[in-house]
């Protein structure tokens, strides 16, 4: 039973796959950042530096900074460049940049007017899509139009810090625009985020409502596994002229984790930062129990997939045990997200031999 | 040298048109295609609306245009100017038609600057990019100008030695864009060469170096034609050679990267726009640099509203246009060449 | 140092042919020493941490084993294909330069390398079903079309060119293939940073196949290029004096340029541009050797395989533990070398 509960209090702090123990100033499930956010510490910038922003508190007190706000008609948001947005009334027509801040806002009961979706409709993934209503396309997301921002006429926008940082200066005279993280970084600072865009949408209780539900639904998914089940697994994306494994604190890596399996893709290579190209001799002898590998542009074949033809790869555990799964890159990779996390959770328990 | 064949090339004046009515002709085409490019940015600005907001208008669509389209605008001239003098002045020094800034490594040596900060400090201020780019290509120049002197500079000595600075900048941001590889999209987007998301911060920061710097080139003007004679030449007519070489490479370097630091490494315009500016006006700098400014910023114009017009909302990069300009143009020269 | 002393001693006319004959042995023994010893080191290193002792064990061993299977799959193609690499991107520049009559002609500046890469790009980003032979005759293809825009604009035709038109030429075309080549990474969003650790250039990756893939083509670009060592000897006096010789020479030019490119072509399809091998090699090997081809292609072939094997073992310390491209480091010891040759290229020519 106790388990259990500290198990879905996990969910939301992602770490505890990993085994550092979401500890006292290390985070907490939405139910109660109510009561954390009147305890809430100065906020400060979360540096992108060169690679992911791990889950570090000063990120968690800016989201709980900016929960102390809810409900306020004029809310002063501290988003991730350290600047203090303020927010009016209640907004309706939401740019996101990242699909991941559509999915949030969605979520919130505020689907956009503008996602940027790369030009390609087929990007978002369905489970998100329902739930939008037509919008129209910004472009790429590292480089997003910004006069058909403006065209919209929003009353917020939401960009990606990382990617979009030079224009942010343009953003800001159009309408009050947050820059919020998504790519670069891990499961809890994507649920960072998506409280962000609950409070700058005016919709605190819907979005807690949601974070509560979501906690709900992963620690289901999780119980679908046996819960002694800690077999060593990677992520990996691969290309025709390269394989990329993704180390541990990265998106899905840390979703997966917060199943109870254990991110083999640790120390040495591993470290902070982004996936860099991974020789087959390198993850042989990683040797985990279970390879979860996705091909870009979901190719039919890549420099993995020919790996699996060597007698080294084949001597693998995980090809031996046939725990190789190939899966979908836009769900793994490119969502990233609240609903991500769950189809993610969804297909590798149902993949593992879980319900 | 090579300067001197192309103006040897035309020696019955063929009923050349004047001066006066290129430049006039020229700024009047520029001037329509600014406006059509007003209207387009993949938001379907209706054009009359779209002109009235740049004067200053307010409409719905005056943030778009005042932040946005009207910036663009006006870097495609200032940027397209001081590209196209650049590439002239060097041409000139270099006495070689295929020379250009990005050929002797100062758009590379902007593109060090630029990756140093985007890719090695990317928490810094997006402010510190175009200053990056502007040291970094001044720098390139100096360590050129160190490599290729020895008891003064040759243009030939110029040539080779800018090649190889170039491929120093190349190899420097290979290994920048491998260790750092987080923000590599950004990077590689700002050496292609874009005016994506320059707004009127941009504008301010070329505005004075163009005002500057391109009537301190028309000063040199005659100088420079002196210097096209050949060495011995011009010293004998008493021009100081290596100094007015070296001051007028330090001008052009600067207007480059100036140019770079706004719009990244466009690589052509300073090719292309001094060599078609020579074709229709001759040898004389005082009368096809001017023609050359111009024609810079035609094609910078044409390439950026291709660049935003072709596949709304994608934004292709203008100096992906402009390659593909250059590309064709070269062959052209192959074919010309082989007579 | 070392070479002046060489080239001083080759300049007395008494004792030279002698003195290139121990010359020649003395750099033969030395890049066959340096290949051996890096291509051990190279086998050396590895994320399963066996020593160099440990991998000649291993391969001496059972071929069931996972050490002998690491080894062979992995590390021996690395090594071999770095090898093979450097020896094929070192004689295509020796048969470049002596074609082109410019010593600064060599696959990277004459656009060969960027027309084989831009194919390898596209074979990647946009036909991805592309693979083994047809991506190699494509390369192929597409350095080619470089190598032959290049020497056009540079007018190569007309007799001999100035090192400085055929640099700033092929820095042109080059720069137009890169924007193009960049176009398509830009409209690949994801993934830009393995492609371009590709475009960077190594044999980080390389496999059994990669070395079945290139094999055939290095062997006929090398048999042909021994095949042009006569010509470009004869090639070497001067166009006129070659014609007079009864030389064919628009032909000969013509199958240096088809032999470039097809060892060019077939090592950037398998292993990426890699940069500089192809200037600094022969410029080296001729200082020590002389400029018979008959000698300074094998030699050059042979030095080339040492260096990018060396290479190789460098890269991985660039930013160890991580993997860095070979091209890297060639890179950044061609970068030094270019500009040092670039500034006697200017002293000699006016």
């Amino acid at each position: 039973m106790l388990a259990a509960a500290a198990a879905a209090a996990c969910l939301a702090v992602t770490a505890c796959g990993t085994g550092s123990a979401g500890g006292a100033g290390g985070g907490s499930t939405a139910g109660s950042t109510a009561a954390a956010a009147a305890a809430a510490s100065p906020a400060s910038a979360a540096s992108p530096a060169s690679g992911i922003v791990t889950s570090d508190s000063a990120a968690d007190a800016n989201a709980r900074a900016n929960l102390a706000q809810c409900g306020l008609p004029a809310r002063q948001i501290t988003d991730a460049s350290g600047a203090v947005v303020t927010v009016n009334g209640d907004p309706d027509r939401v740019v996101t940049v990242q699909p991941s801040f559509a999915d949030e806002a969605s979520l919130a009961g505020v689907p956009p007017v503008g996602i940027g979706d790369d030009n390609d409709p087929n990007l978002i993934i369905p489970q998100i899509k329902d739930r939008l209503k037509p919008y129209t396309s910004i472009g790429l997301r590292q480089s997003p139009n910004v006069a058909v921002i403006g065209q919209l006429h929003p009353d917020l926008i939401i960009a990606d810090y990382v990617a979009n940082v030079s224009i942010l200066a343009q953003l800001r005279a159009i309408a009050p625009t947050i820059a919020l993280l998504s790519d670069h970084t891990d499961y809890r600072q994507n649920l960072d985020s998506a409280l962000n865009v609950g409070v700058a949408l005016n919709k605190c209780t819907q979005m807690k409502a949601a974070l509560a539900a979501h906690a709900n639904v992963m620690a289901k998914i999780r119980a679908g596994l046996n819960s002694g089940d800690h077999r060593t697994f990677i992520f990996a994306l691969s290309n025709k002229k390269n394989t990329s494994v993704f180390n541990y604190q990265q998106y899905a890596t840390t979703v997966v984790s917060s199943l109870g399996l254990t991110a083999a893709a640790r120390g040495g290579q591993f470290q902070a930062g982004d996936a860099k190209g991974t020789s087959m001799e390198t993850l042989v002898t990683l040797n985990p129990d279970v390879v979860f590998y996705a091909n870009e542009n979901n190719a039919a074949a890549s420099l993995l997939t020919s790996w699996e033809q060597s007698p080294v790869f084949q001597a693998m555990t995980a090809y031996k045990d046939h725990a190789v799964y190939h899966v979908d890159q836009r769900t793994w990779s490119l969502m990233r997200g609240v609903t991500a996390s769950e189809v993610i959770a969804q297909q590798a328990v149902s993949l593992l031999g879980g319900k | 040298m090579a300067a001197a064949t192309l103006t040897a090339a035309r020696p019955r004046a063929r009923a050349r048109t004047s001066l006066p009515v290129l430049l006039a002709g020229l700024v009047a085409a520029d001037l329509a295609i600014s406006v059509v490019s007003l209207s387009v940015s993949g938001a379907h600005l209706p054009l009359w609306a779209a002109v009235q907001a740049a004067f200053g208008t307010h409409n719905a669509y005056s943030t778009v245009v005042t932040q946005s389209v009207l910036p663009r605008v006006l870097l495609c001239w200032l940027v397209g100017a001081a590209l196209g003098v650049s590439g002239g002045v060097i041409q000139g020094v270099i006495r070689n038609p295929l020379a250009s800034p990005d050929v002797i490594g100062i758009s590379k040596g902007a593109a060090v600057g630029a990756a140093l900060i985007i890719l090695v400090f990317p928490a810094a201020s997006a402010n510190l990019i175009p200053a990056g780019a502007f040291a970094g290509g001044i720098l390139a120049f100096f360590v050129l100008y160190f490599l290729a002197h020895k008891k003064g500079v040759t243009p030939v000595r110029l040539a080779l030695t800018g090649v190889a600075v170039a491929a120093v900048g190349d190899a420097l941001i290979r290994f920048l864009l491998i260790r750092w590889p987080a923000n590599i999209n950004q990077a590689l987007v700002w050496m292609v060469g874009s005016l994506y998301g320059r707004g009127p911060s941009a504008v301010v920061g070329i505005l004075p170096w163009v005002a500057v710097l391109l009537p301190a080139v028309l000063y040199f003007a005659r100088r420079l034609d002196v210097l096209g004679l050949g060495d011995d030449l011009a010293s004998g007519l008493g021009e100081r050679v290596e100094l007015t070489r070296f001051v007028t490479l330090l001008l052009a370097v600067v207007l480059a990267s100036a140019a770079a630091s706004v719009a990244g490494a466009i690589t052509f315009v300073g090719l292309m726009a001094p060599h078609i500016a020579r074709r229709l006006a001759g040898g004389k700098h005082l009368r096809y640099l001017p023609l050359a400014a111009l024609i810079g910023a035609t094609l910078m114009l044409v390439a950026d509203t291709l660049g935003r017009g072709i596949d709304p909302p994608l934004d292709i990069p203008a100096g992906l246009i402009t390659a593909f300009i250059g590309g064709p143009y070269f062959l052209y020269l192959l074919v010309k060449a082989v007579r | 140092m070392a070479a002046r002393t060489l080239t001083r001693r080759a300049s007395r006319p008494c004792s030279s042919a002698a003195t290139h004959h121990v010359t020649t042995a003395v750099v033969v023994a030395l890049g066959l020493a340096l290949l051996v010893a890096g291509a051990i080191w190279d086998l050396g290193i590895g994320a399963s941490g066996m020593s160099p002792g440990a991998v000649l064990h291993a391969l001496a061993g059972p071929a069931s084993s996972i050490s002998h299977q690491i080894v062979w799959t992995i590390r021996v193609p690395r090594v071999l294909l770095a090898a093979i690499v450097g020896g094929t991107m070192a004689v295509a520049g020796v048969i470049m330069q002596g074609t082109a009559a410019n010593p600064l002609a060599a696959p990277d500046i004459v656009g060969v390398s960027a027309g084989a890469a831009l194919v390898g790009v596209a074979g990647t980003v946009i036909f991805a079903g592309l693979g083994g032979t047809a991506l190699v005759l494509a390369s192929i293809g597409g350095a080619a079309a470089a190598a032959f825009c290049v020497i056009g604009i540079a007018g190569a035709g007309q007799g001999r060119t100035g090192p400085a038109r055929l640099a700033l030429a092929g820095v042109t075309v080059t720069a137009m293939l890169l924007a193009l080549t960049q176009a398509l990474l830009l409209l690949h969003q994801t993934g830009t940073a393995g492609v371009f650790f590709w475009l960077v250039g190594g044999v980080n990756f390389a496999s059994w196949q990669d070395i079945h893939t290139i094999a055939p083509w290095a062997a006929a670009g090398m048999a042909g290029a021994m095949l042009l060592a006569r010509p470009l000897n004869i090639l070497a006096l001067g166009e006129d004096t070659a014609r007079g010789l009864g030389l064919k020479v628009t032909r000969t030019r013509i199958l240096g340029v088809l032999c470039t490119v097809c060892l060019a072509g077939s090592a950037v399809a398998v292993a990426g541009p890699v940069a500089f091998v192809g200037l600094i090699v022969p410029h080296i090997v001729r200082l020590l050797v002389g400029t018979n081809h008959l000698v300074l292609i094998p030699v050059s072939g042979l030095c080339g395989a040492a260096l990018v094997t060396l290479a190789d073992v460098a890269c991985r310390y660039v930013q160890f533990p991580f993997e860095t491209p070979t091209g890297v480091v060639t890179a950044l010891l061609g970068t030094p070398f270019f500009i040092y040759l670039a500034r006697s290229q200017a002293r000699r020519t006016r």
